[in-house]
């Protein structure tokens, strides 16, 4: 379970970031007042043109950034006053595959294994049964850096599960990946659904969204312009195609959805 | 296993199999010394071999006693062929067209000037470029060095004056300073640069590998999602680019003394070597390596933290690089002596101490204020990085 409520994150700048940004303030909101649940077995997607804040959410489920205000609790743990027992519980995949080009995919694994605490048998026994899974064995032994995106992407995944954490977070896990690739990541996500992990992923594209969603956020400069079902923004936009109600929403100059 | 341990294991696998790091880490300290002792000693042993066996061609021009002349060239020196019907006007073209190596040219004037007992003025042409036509030059001089002393002697007798008379006072020196004094100033005012470069220079490419590289290939993000403290990740990261910094100046030590080994030293130079590998000084010199090392790393983690990308770390660090030698450069000046001030200056003060270590005139508790000076700055280098390490917008800065 994610619980947020009001979560706002600002970002100083410097005076070179205002020039640029034509600003005169001395902070940017990227998040203002965003809440919401994400509920095990369930996929939560954070939908949102680029710059929409969507990153900058997940970056703080992780702990990777505090919020300015407001609060996150992961598996009932907040993220500011008990960041280690979120990490614990939490796997992080973003479509950078993030891994260590000198070392091997058993290297790299057992790397992640021994930061999250695993005792031996328990990570030979996720271990194999992840690379079974993801069919790793073959090249196990091999450098990342040898390894097609492919493949490391399978041993992202692994790196990313290899504590079987409860909550999942996918910041864009597909960007950059071919269809056969992506393919991998939304058969991950589905398998944690199946096993009652509570998943968020964010992401651009509108028919990844559909094809996997239970709930829709849908976030645009930094505030919420949907929150609900996956089903309930299919029936509220029958007479559109999913893009173009995404990009009526995004364009919608109604009032965010706090 | 702590976690400390297992980050700082798998970061040495991976600095271990990265080309760069090994290249500069082990084979450059090891083979450099070795490689600069080979070429010196070879080319200087050749070139001096040459010059010692060189058939020189000499011309002549005597108004008088030319035969007197050319025989003692020949006695003096086999290897020299004299020349003659040569004109003296003509010595410096024939010389620099290579016909001629040198040519002695002795006026009428000199020997009417050893008759009056004046002092007679003999022309030597040559051509002296480097230092191996020094001891052409010294091969030309010889037979004349003898004649001048058989004059003199022919002059004492005929005035019966001694040695004595023209030697009224004679100094014996006796420095109380030891062997081992005299080369620790020398030997020792190189070792704090072995230290500092290789120190610096070996842990610099682990240090942006590790900090830098870090964010250039993504990794940064999914570490700080681990259940694992920050202040663990860096210690864990910061113990392997010190540790490769202290390797490197190891591995240049140890290549520098066994290279030493080889080479012929005069016995001042080769006893004093000795005493200098014996393990009191070495576990001292040792013991300031490693504070050095700490702050070195500390320092570097810093900055290749804040770096956006490789190049940026290496434009900030390289030039450090440079930096840090001047504190080194700064012991061998005259007048800097290890004192309660320049202790507390880090880099000059393990310069100056090594010094004195070698010297076997160490204070050891200004000793003591080095180590706590060195091991302060580390600790202050160590909290400003880690801070840095994870602060929000140096994460971000990518």
């Amino acid at each position: 379970m994610i619980q947020i409520e009001n979560l706002s994150k600002d970002f100083k700048l410097n005076k070179k970031q205002r020039q640029e940004m034509g600003i005169n303030t001395p902070s940017v909101r990227a998040v203002d007042s965003v809440s919401f649940t994400c509920k095990p077995g369930r996929i939560f997607s954070l939908l949102g043109p680029n710059g929409a804040g969507k990153t900058t959410t997940l970056r703080m489920i992780a702990t990777i950034l505090q919020p300015s205000t407001g609060s996150i609790k992961v598996a009932g743990h907040d993220v500011v006053s008990a960041p280690n027992d979120v990490r614990a519980r939490i796997g992080f995949l973003t479509g950078s595959t993030g891994l260590y080009q000198r070392l091997n995919a058993n290297e790299v694994v057992k790397y992640f294994a021994d930061l999250h605490g695993m005792d031996k048998n328990a990570f030979e026994r996720r271990k194999d049964e992840l690379f079974t899974l993801l069919d790793i064995h073959e090249f196990a032994s091999k450098r990342i850096g040898q390894l097609s995106t492919g493949m490391k992407q399978k041993v992202s995944i692994a790196r990313t599960m290899i504590h079987d954490p409860e909550v999942v977070v996918f910041d864009e896990p597909t960007s950059g990946l071919d269809v056969i690739t992506s393919e991998n990541i939304i058969r991950l996500i589905r398998d944690c659904k199946d096993q009652g992990k509570t998943v968020i992923f964010s992401s651009h594209i509108m028919s990844e969204v559909d094809l996997l969603c239970d709930d829709l956020a849908i976030i645009h400069k930094g505030k919420l312009r949907f929150l609900d079902t996956m089903e309930a923004f299919r029936a509220q936009n029958q007479q559109y195609t999913l893009t173009e109600a995404f990009i009526r929403t995004v364009q919608a100059e109604a009032a965010p959805v706090s | 296993m702590s976690v400390i341990t297992k980050i700082a294991r798998k970061e040495f696998i991976d600095t271990l199999r990265d080309r760069r790091t090994v290249i500069i880490m082990v084979l450059m300290p090891t083979l450099l010394f070795p490689a600069i002792f080979f070429l010196m000693t070879t080319v200087q042993k050749n070139a001096a071999a040459k010059a010692k066996a060189k058939t020189l061609k000499v011309g002549i021009v005597a108004d008088l006693h030319q035969d007197d002349w050319i025989q003692r060239y020949e006695e003096a020196d086999t290897s020299i062929t004299m020349i003659t019907g040569v004109e003296a006007d003509s010595a410096h073209s024939l010389i620099r067209s290579d016909s001629l190596d040198a040519l002695v040219h002795i006026p009428a004037k000199f020997d009417e000037a050893l008759n009056e007992y004046r002092t007679g003025r003999l022309t030597l042409y040559y051509q002296g470029k480097d230092i191996n036509d020094n001891q052409i030059k010294n091969r030309l001089l010889r037979p004349i060095e003898r004649y001048e002393k058989d004059v003199l002697d022919d002059r004492m007798d005929s005035l019966q004056i001694t040695n004595a008379t023209i030697d009224p006072i004679r100094v014996k020196e006796s420095n109380v300073a030891t062997g081992q004094e005299v080369m620790g100033n020398i030997i020792g005012g190189l070792v704090p640069y072995l230290f500092v470069i290789f120190a610096f220079m070996g842990s610099m490419y682990p240090a942006i590998d590790l900090f830098t590289g870090e964010k250039e290939r993504s990794t940064l993000e999914t570490i700080l999602t681990t259940p694992v403290n920050r202040l663990q990740i860096f210690m864990g990261k910061m113990i392997v680019v010190a540790s490769t910094g202290l390797i490197t100046a190891l591995l240049a030590l140890l290549s520098i003394s066994i290279s030493l080994q080889f080479i012929d030293l005069p016995s001042q130079f080769s006893d004093s070597l000795s005493s200098f590998l014996e393990p009191g000084p070495v576990l001292l010199l040792l013991s300031l390596l490693i504070p050095l090392c700490i702050f070195f790393a500390g320092v570097e983690s810093a900055l290749a933290s804040y770096s956006k990308s490789f190049k940026e770390a290496q434009s900030t660090l390289s030039p450090l690089s440079i930096a840090v030698i001047l504190p080194a450069a700064a012991a061998l000046m005259p007048g800097i002596e290890y004192n309660l001030v320049t202790a507390l200056v880090p880099i000059l003060n393990v310069a100056l101490a090594s010094k004195e270590i070698l010297a076997g005139t160490v204070d050891y508790g200004l000793l003591m204020v080095t180590y706590a000076s060195l091991i302060l700055l580390a600790g202050i280098a160590i909290v400003f990085s880690v801070n840095w390490f994870v602060k929000e917008s140096n994460i971000l800065r990518t």
